[in-house]
């Protein structure tokens, strides 16, 4: 039986957009014969784990996330042809692939952050795209935002802003300056400077030509000029020669995707050819041996236990769909994905009981006011007022009230003559009854 | 509006609140003093940790990890200071530990706090401290750049697994809620219920915080935050095992990484030849970085001579059996060669003289 890989779907020209999948597969490459994985096309809504990349060994049917969990579950139960790519390690070696496996885990994604997700104008013109295109129909609505978000938290971390001022995703700020003028003042137009006509990533040039060197001053120490892979060469017949190993795979993960795709704003890729050409050099090595005879795709073929078991069948995808909208429901989300992920304890039941009892309160006041029953009045209902159109000298404001004891006015309700103007005054009703907009104004006409 | 002012324009008092005033006079009171807790002129800089009070006061290491790394650079340093136990709303980045330096007598401007990150280079600073080649430390700035380059891997160790399976340890398992609550909730309130709620709110953080150690890219979950939820979860039987699933934390998975992270230390200092990490002749924060997690996992035991130092786990020591297991004990030597030159017999005089 063929251990299925479940990863985030093909992008750039690789297997998977996402690094630690991608990283997963490049493993996977090297530490097993192909006859005995295959890829599954899958996103985090649609495993038990809820987290990709994920290995289902559908014998045993047990699920497992993360890479160093599918690794050490390979290690514990291997598969016939199983070889770890780290055997030729000595312990030290080992110690050093642990200690730089993490580094990158935890400084080269802020850099993907920053790349792929946080600059708008790669996010929108090559990344979600790729996302939604490797998602049945309506899940890219529900899925790839919240995708996104957890990203922008890591490009956040930088101190680093690429979004534009439009984007979605960007933290409302305060309300900019002209919001609180009257909209009858103009205020003098706002000189273009040359800080207008840059992007972002123009603006913050220096500060991520320093995060990337950063990161790849510390990799570009390990790999060296003679070693072929970072820990190993690939000579024959002399001690310390071997292939890719689990660092290496890793770190491919992370570095092909900024290397490979074509983004509108490749600072990330311009700056690692220009500076750091071993470390390209490297990715192109790494591309041929792991995907030299072919990316491994995950076409579903009539027949797979992909296909049978429905994975990407109307009613599944539906499913999906609205577990996914459910856990973007504001307020609810969080019990829904407990509800969803671990199970209802006892303060789950009690807040969507009372959950529950809320939401029937407000339906019911609802129904209620809508039938007439209810004292309140509609909230945001506009009250048209009609007020009389003043004639004779009251037309005069001030002077004319100051005469107005003199002469009665004549006032008319209800009509409105030929050539006659009256104003009609719109008023939102607030709650407890108060008014919004305008005061309400007592008027004492005498009607003789 | 033109016309001339010719009195006050305030109308006269009237007779009655004139005769009161008379007999109760308008005082301006001087100023309070400031509350008693609040910093005193002090000739020696002033370090502010997580400790007991008896702890700060008789110089013995904070339980926090982040303040224990600095308080032992300080006290590796020779620079004599106080230790004043305090909390993360005392600290002007929010976070401790800070130092505040020597502070003159009142009428000059109190000087600024230092946050954790300079306070090696406030050590270096000081005109009292000895030329850069007689540090009893080793200064981060002496490192030669390739050691500079390799030791940021390994600091992503202490931060990344290793950091991940203490807050696992100390806040998440359930058979080291008396530790926890006698470190950081008993001190703050005495109220039952207030105690409830900041275990639940320190239990949710550190969830958080473990989770966003080990997955920081997914997300799936969409985001934590509190909710009622959060607060009626905490008690028996509420949060149930582990299977997996995401945005739960498995807590078998991040043991067996920190195991492999702590092994990579042992092996990483048994490759240096002067006891200390990269080959250094002194140690440097790094040592005291490694130290602050390796001492601190230890398991307390009344007798404190045979190396039962730590905190008085109730799990049995879970992390202390992996630093112990490491490398036939490298690091564990390694704790011991630093606790003689900070706390050891050696400094006992010392100790008593920073009180």
């Amino acid at each position: 039986m063929v251990l299925e890989l479940h990863v985030w779907g093909p992008a750039f020209g690789l297997p998977s957009l996402d690094p630690e999948c991608l990283g997963a597969i490049a493993y996977f490459t090297q530490a097993l014969d192909r006859s005995e994985w295959t890829v599954v096309r899958s996103s985090p809504s649609a495993v038990p784990t809820r987290r990709l990349p994920t290995l289902h060994d559908p014998q045993t049917q047990t699920w497992t996330a993360s890479l160093p969990s599918i690794i050490s579950r390979l290690t514990l139960n291997p598969p016939p042809t199983f070889h770890s790519p780290d055997t030729p390690l000595t312990p030290s070696q080992l110690a050093t692939s642990t200690a730089y496996a993490t580094y990158l885990t935890a400084s080269a994604s802020p850099l993907l952050s920053l790349s792929l997700y946080a600059s708008t104008a790669n996010w929108t013109a090559s990344v979600r795209p790729a996302y939604t295109s490797s998602l049945p129909f309506p899940l890219g609505w529900t899925e790839v935002p919240a995708v996104r978000r957890a990203w922008l938290r890591l490009a956040d971390a930088t101190g680093i802003d690429l979004l534009d001022a439009e984007d979605a995703e960007r933290p409302a700020g305060p309300p900019e300056d002209g919001g609180v003028l009257p909209p009858d003042i103009k205020l003098p137009k706002k000189k273009q400077g040359v800080a207008d006509l840059l992007t972002p990533e123009q603006k913050a040039r220096i500060g991520l030509h320093a995060l990337v060197d950063g990161v790849m001053d510390v990799l570009a120490d390990l790999k060296g000029e003679e070693k072929k892979w970072f820990l190993l060469d690939d000579d024959d017949g002399e001690e310390g020669a071997g292939g890719p190993t689990t660092l290496d795979c890793v770190a491919f993960g992370y570095l092909a995707l900024m290397v490979y795709p074509d983004l509108p704003r490749p600072w990330l890729r311009d700056r690692i050819v220009e500076k750091y050409p071993a470390l390209q050099a490297w990715v192109n090595d790494m591309t041929a041996v792991c995907f030299g005879d072919g990316v491994p795709t995950a076409a579903p073929v009539a027949g797979t236990a992909e296909a049978r078991r429905g994975e990407d069948g109307v009613v599944r995808v539906a499913g999906r769909f609205v577990d996914g909208v459910g856990r973007s429901v504001p307020g609810l989300g969080e019990e829904w994905r407990r509800w969803r992920d671990v199970g209802l304890g006892v303060g789950d039941v009690l807040a969507i009981a009372g959950g529950t009892a809320v939401a029937a309160v407000l339906v019911a006041a609802y129904v209620l006011h809508k039938r007439g029953s209810a004292l309140m009045p509609v909230l945001g209902a506009p009250v048209h007022r009609w007020e009389a159109p003043r004639r004779g000298l009251a037309g005069f404001g001030a002077a004319g009230a100051l005469f107005g004891g003199f002469f009665t006015p004549e006032v008319r309700f209800g009509s409105v003559g030929g050539g006659e103007s009256g104003r009609v005054q719109t008023e939102v009703q607030a709650p407890f009854g108060g008014k919004v907009d305008g005061v309400e104004v007592d008027v004492n006409v005498d009607i003789d | 509006m033109t016309e001339p002012r010719t009195r006050s324009w305030m109308p006269p008092i009237p007779g009655p609140l004139q005769r009161l005033f008379d007999h109760f006079p308008l005082a301006t009171y001087p100023p309070n003093d400031l509350p008693a807790r609040s910093p005193r002129p002090s000739p020696l800089p002033t370090l502010y940790i997580f400790a007991s009070d008896e702890d700060a006061a008789r110089g013995l290491p904070s339980f926090n990890p982040s303040c224990l790394k600095w308080q032992t650079l300080l006290r590796l340093s020779h620079l004599p200071h106080l230790a004043v136990p305090s909390t993360n709303h005392a600290s002007p980045t929010g976070s401790l530990p800070f130092l505040l330096p020597p502070t003159p007598a009142l009428p000059s401007p109190p000087p600024r706090p230092i946050p954790a990150s300079n306070i090696e280079r406030f050590i270096l600073s000081q005109p009292t401290s000895p030329p850069p080649t007689d540090h009893f430390f080793t200064p981060s700035s002496s490192l030669p750049p390739s050691v500079v380059l390799r030791q940021q891997p390994y600091l992503s160790l202490l931060s990344g697994p290793i950091r991940a399976a203490w807050l696992t340890a100390l806040y998440l398992d359930e058979s080291n809620t008396r530790l926890l609550q006698s470190l950081y909730i008993d001190p703050t309130s005495s109220s039952p219920l207030v105690r409830a709620a900041t275990l639940s709110h320190l239990r949710a953080a550190a969830e958080r915080e473990v989770l966003r150690i080990l997955y920081p890219t997914t997300g799936a979950s969409g985001g934590w935050r509190l909710s009622i939820n959060a607060i009626l979860e905490f008690g028996p039987g509420a949060r149930k095992e582990p299977g997996g699933g995401g945005g739960v934390v498995n807590s078998e998975e991040i043991y067996r990484e920190a195991e492999r992270a702590w092994e990579s230390l042992a092996l990483l200092l048994g490759e240096s030849e002067t006891g200390w990490f990269f080959g250094v002749d002194r140690p440097g924060v790094f040592d005291v970085g490694v130290f602050a997690y390796s001492y601190l996992v230890g398991v307390a035991s009344g007798e404190e001579e045979k190396g039962g130092r730590g905190l008085e786990w109730g799990d049995g020591g879970r992390l202390d059996r992996i630093v112990r297991g490491a490398h036939h004990g490298e690091l564990v030597r390694h704790r011991e060669r630093i606790w003689d030159m900070c706390w050891g017999r050696r400094r006992d005089g010392e100790g008593m003289k920073e009180r």
